[in-house]
C-alpha cells in the first residue's frame, strides 16, 4: 500500500494549466520515498484507479480558472458516488474517486489542493503570479509527508 | 517558448452535431455529421524549427500522442535523409504498439463494451461504465490492467506516461537496458490472458448483433492501410495498400512521399474536419476507411499465431470478401489487441532491441518529408515542407478521424434511415447514432465518446429548409 500518491495534472504547454506537473517535478528532486507516488498526467485517466487503489491518500494538485490569479484553495474531496462520473478520455478527481471504490472497494482519503490561473496560452512557462506558488505547495507538500508518512526514503 | 497567439480560438471541444433532413415523404434524405472545434495545428507549426515537430504534434492528442510522435519523427528522419539504427526502429515499434494497445483497451472495455455488453435499448443512466462494472466487474477490470500495462510499457521507455519525447527524429533518445526489457517482458504474460479472455468474451455475443451489422455503416467503400513487404500487418512502417469493397487490390506498395496521388482533400462548410477521398474516383464517391477494420481487410496475414487464428475467424463474418460492417472495428480492434501483445513478445525477445547505437543525426538535407504510421484508430499522415534553414513552411496532417469522416458521415446516414420514422426522434435512435460513431472510436472530439451522453445536438430538417426538431443532449 502507497502511503501518499501526489497527481500533479495539467498541460505543461498551456502556460499556468502546468502548474500541477511543475509542482511535481520539484517535488520528485527533493523526495524520493518508497511508498510515495508521485505523478504528472495532463488528465485523469481510468487506470489511475489502480494505482489509488493500492493508495492511503491521494492530493490532486490543478489549475484552476475561475480562481483569481495565484489565489490557493484546498478541498477534502469524498467519494459521492451521486457526482458526474461519466468517462470521456478523462476524469474529474471526483469521479476518479469514484471509479477506484466501484472497482476495487477502496476509497483513499483525498485532497484537491488548486491556484488560480492568469493565462494559459502557448507556452511552457508559468506567469509569475503562479511560479510564485510552486515553492511554497512543494513546501506544504513536504511538511504534509514529514508529518504523516513514516520513515521509508529520504527528504534530500 | 515565445508565446503565440492563434485566432480565431474557437475550439469547442467535445461536441458534434447532426442534421438530418427529410424529403417531401417526411423520409430520411440526408444526414451529416458536424465536428465544431477547430485545432489548428498545421497553421500554427509553421515557423517552427523542424525537430521541434514531433513534441508539438503530438500534442495533437493526449491519448494517442505515440502515433504523432512516430509519424511526425518519420517525416523529421525523411527531412535529415537518414537511415535509422535498427534497434531504434525496434524500440519505436514497441511503443507503437504498447499505445495502440491502450488506446484500444480505452475503446473496447470502457467505451464500447457498455452498449455490447448492456444492450442498446438499455437506460442510458445504467448503459454506461458503471453498469458494466455491476454485471461484468471483472471485465471492467481487466480494461483497467490492459491500460495499465500498454501506458507502463511507455513509461518504461520514456519515463512519463502521457505525450513522452523519446521519439525523436533520427531514432530514440535512449536505448533499453536489461533491466527494461525484463520490466516490460514480464507484463506481457497477463496482457495475452486479459486479450484472450476478452477476445473469446466477445466472439460469444457478436452473434447477437446481426441487425446492427447490418445497419451501422455496413456499406461498400474502400479500405486502406500500411502493409509490410509481406502484405502482413503492420503498424510502423511500409507501404500503402487500398482494397475494394469486393476485396480487389486497387493500389499497393505506395510510398509515403507519394500518398497525395492517390489520397486528396475535399472541405465541406459543415465540419472542421477535412474529408480526405480517393483521388481516382473522386469527392465524394472515392471515401475509404482506415483503422483496425480496414488493416485486418487489407492484409494477407497478421503474422502471429493467435492473431492469425482470429484472423481466420474475422474472415468468416464475410467469406471472400472484406468485412464491410463499421460495426466490425470491435472485433478488429481485439484481434489487433492479441497481435500487439504477440508482437510485443517477438520484439523484447530479440536481443538486437538492447543494442545502444539509437539515434542518427544530421540537420535538413530535404525540403519536404512525409511520415506515415498506423495509429490506433488508423493511417497518420504527416507531411512537412521546410526552407533551407530548417524552418517549417508548410504542415499536411491527415488523421484515422479525417480519413474516415466520409465514411462516418455515409454510415450516420444509414442508421438514420434504419431507425428514424418520419420528423420524431427517439431516445433509442440517438443510441444508435451515438454507437455508430463509437464504432470509428473518432478522437477529435473526446466527449464523443460519453457514454450514452454523448453532446449531440440533432436537428431534423424539412424539405423547405425549416427545423421541424431540434434534441439537444449533454
Amino acid at each position: 500500500m502507497h502511503e501518499l500518491v501526489v497527481i500533479g495534472f495539467g498541460n505543461s504547454l498551456r502556460q499556468d494549466d502546468g502548474f500541477g506537473p511543475a509542482v511535481v517535478e520539484r517535488l520528485s528532486e527533493r523526495i524520493h520515498h518508497e511508498r510515495i507516488v508521485l505523478l504528472a498526467p495532463s488528465t485523469l485517466t481510468p487506470e489511475l484507479a489502480a494505482t489509488l487503489a493500492e493508495t492511503r491518500q491521494v492530493i490532486f494538485i490543478d489549475a484552476c480558472a475561475t480562481l483569481s490569479p495565484g489565489e490557493v484553495a484546498r478541498f477534502d474531496l469524498v467519494c459521492d458516488e451521486r457526482s458526474d462520473v461519466s468517462l470521456v478520455h478523462f476524469l474529474s478527481p471526483e469521479a476518479l474517486l469514484v471509479w477506484t471504490k466501484r472497482l476495487y472497494g477502496h476509497v483513499p482519503t483525498a485532497e484537491l489542493w488548486l491556484v488560480g490561473t492568469e493565462q494559459t496560452e502557448l507556452s511552457e512557462e508559468l506567469t509569475d503570479v503562479v511560479a510564485a506558488r510552486v515553492d511554497e505547495f512543494v513546501l506544504a507538500l513536504e511538511e504534509r509527508i514529514a508529518a504523516d508518512v513514516p520513515p521509508g526514503g529520504s527528504l534530500n | 517558448m515565445p508565446i503565440l497567439t492563434i485566432e480565431p480560438i474557437t475550439r469547442i471541444e467535445g461536441h458534434a452535431r447532426i442534421t438530418l433532413q427529410l424529403n417531401d415523404a417526411g423520409e430520411i434524405e440526408d444526414a451529416k455529421l458536424h465536428i465544431t472545434q477547430l485545432r489548428g495545428f498545421e497553421r500554427f507549426c509553421e515557423g517552427r524549427p523542424f525537430p521541434e515537430m514531433p513534441s508539438l504534434t503530438a500534442r495533437t492528442c493526449g491519448i494517442c500522442p505515440v502515433s504523432h510522435l512516430i509519424a511526425a519523427s518519420k517525416a523529421c528522419d525523411e527531412l535529415m535523409a537518414v537511415e535509422i539504427p535498427p534497434a531504434a526502429v525496434r524500440l519505436r515499434r514497441v511503443m507503437n504498439l504498447a499505445q495502440l494497445l491502450q488506446s484500444h483497451a480505452l475503446s473496447f472495455f470502457h467505451l464500447s463494451s457498455p452498449d455490447l455488453l448492456l444492450g442498446w435499448d438499455a437506460d442510458p443512466a445504467a448503459r454506461n461504465v458503471f453498469g458494466l462494472m455491476r454485471e461484468h466487474p471483472q471485465l471492467a477490470r481487466d480494461g483497467i490492467r490492459l491500460r495499465q500495462i500498454g501506458q507502463s510499457v511507455i513509461e518504461c521507455l520514456a519515463g512519463k506516461r502521457v505525450h513522452p519525447a523519446w521519439i525523436v527524429p533520427g531514432g530514440v533518445q535512449s536505448p533499453m537496458t536489461q533491466a527494461m526489457r525484463a520490466e516490460i517482458r514480464a507484463l506481457l504474460p497477463e496482457a495475452m490472458e486479459i486479450a484472450e479472455r476478452t477476445y473469446r468474451l466477445y466472439r460469444g455475443v457478436v452473434k447477437r448483433f446481426r441487425d446492427e451489422s447490418e445497419a451501422f455503416g455496413d456499406m461498400p467503400t474502400l479500405f486502406m492501410g500500411l502493409v509490410d513487404a509481406k502484405g502482413n500487418l503492420e503498424h510502423y512502417d511500409g507501404l500503402l495498400r487500398i482494397k475494394d469493397c469486393e476485396g480487389n487490390l486497387i493500389e499497393q506498395g505506395v510510398r509515403a512521399d507519394e500518398y497525395a496521388e492517390v489520397i486528396a482533400e475535399a472541405v465541406e462548410a459543415h465540419s472542421y474536419v477535412k474529408s480526405p477521398y480517393y483521388r481516382p474516383m473522386g469527392y465524394p464517391h472515392g471515401l475509404y476507411r482506415v483503422g483496425p477494420l480496414a488493416r485486418l481487410n487489407i492484409i494477407n496475414r497478421c503474422g502471429t499465431p493467435a492473431a492469425d487464428e482470429a484472423l481466420e475467424e474475422f474472415r468468416a463474418l464475410s467469406p471472400g470478401k472484406p468485412v464491410s460492417s463499421s460495426f466490425h472495428y470491435h472485433y478488429a480492434r481485439l484481434v489487433e489487441m492479441l497481435f500487439a501483445v504477440e508482437r510485443l513478445e517477438q520484439l523484447t525477445a530479440d536481443d538486437g532491441i538492447l543494442d545502444q547505437k539509437v539515434r542518427a543525426r544530421a540537420r535538413s538535407n530535404k525540403n519536404r518529408g512525409v511520415g506515415i504510421s498506423e495509429a490506433p484508430r488508423g493511417t497518420l499522415i504527416h507531411d512537412y515542407t521546410i526552407d533551407d534553414d530548417g524552418r517549417v513552411t508548410a504542415v499536411n496532417l491527415i488523421v484515422a478521424t479525417g480519413h474516415n469522416n466520409l465514411a462516418m458521415n455515409r454510415a450516420v446516414l444509414q442508421v438514420a434511415r434504419r431507425y428514424v420514422e418520419g420528423p420524431k426522434v427517439s431516445e433509442a435512435m440517438l443510441n444508435r447514432v451515438e454507437a455508430v460513431i463509437r464504432c470509428f472510436d473518432p478522437c477529435m472530439s473526446c466527449a464523443s465518446h460519453e457514454l450514452g451522453r454523448m453532446p449531440l445536438d440533432v436537428r431534423v430538417i424539412g424539405r423547405d429548409g425549416a427545423e421541424l426538431q431540434r434534441m439537444l443532449r449533454g
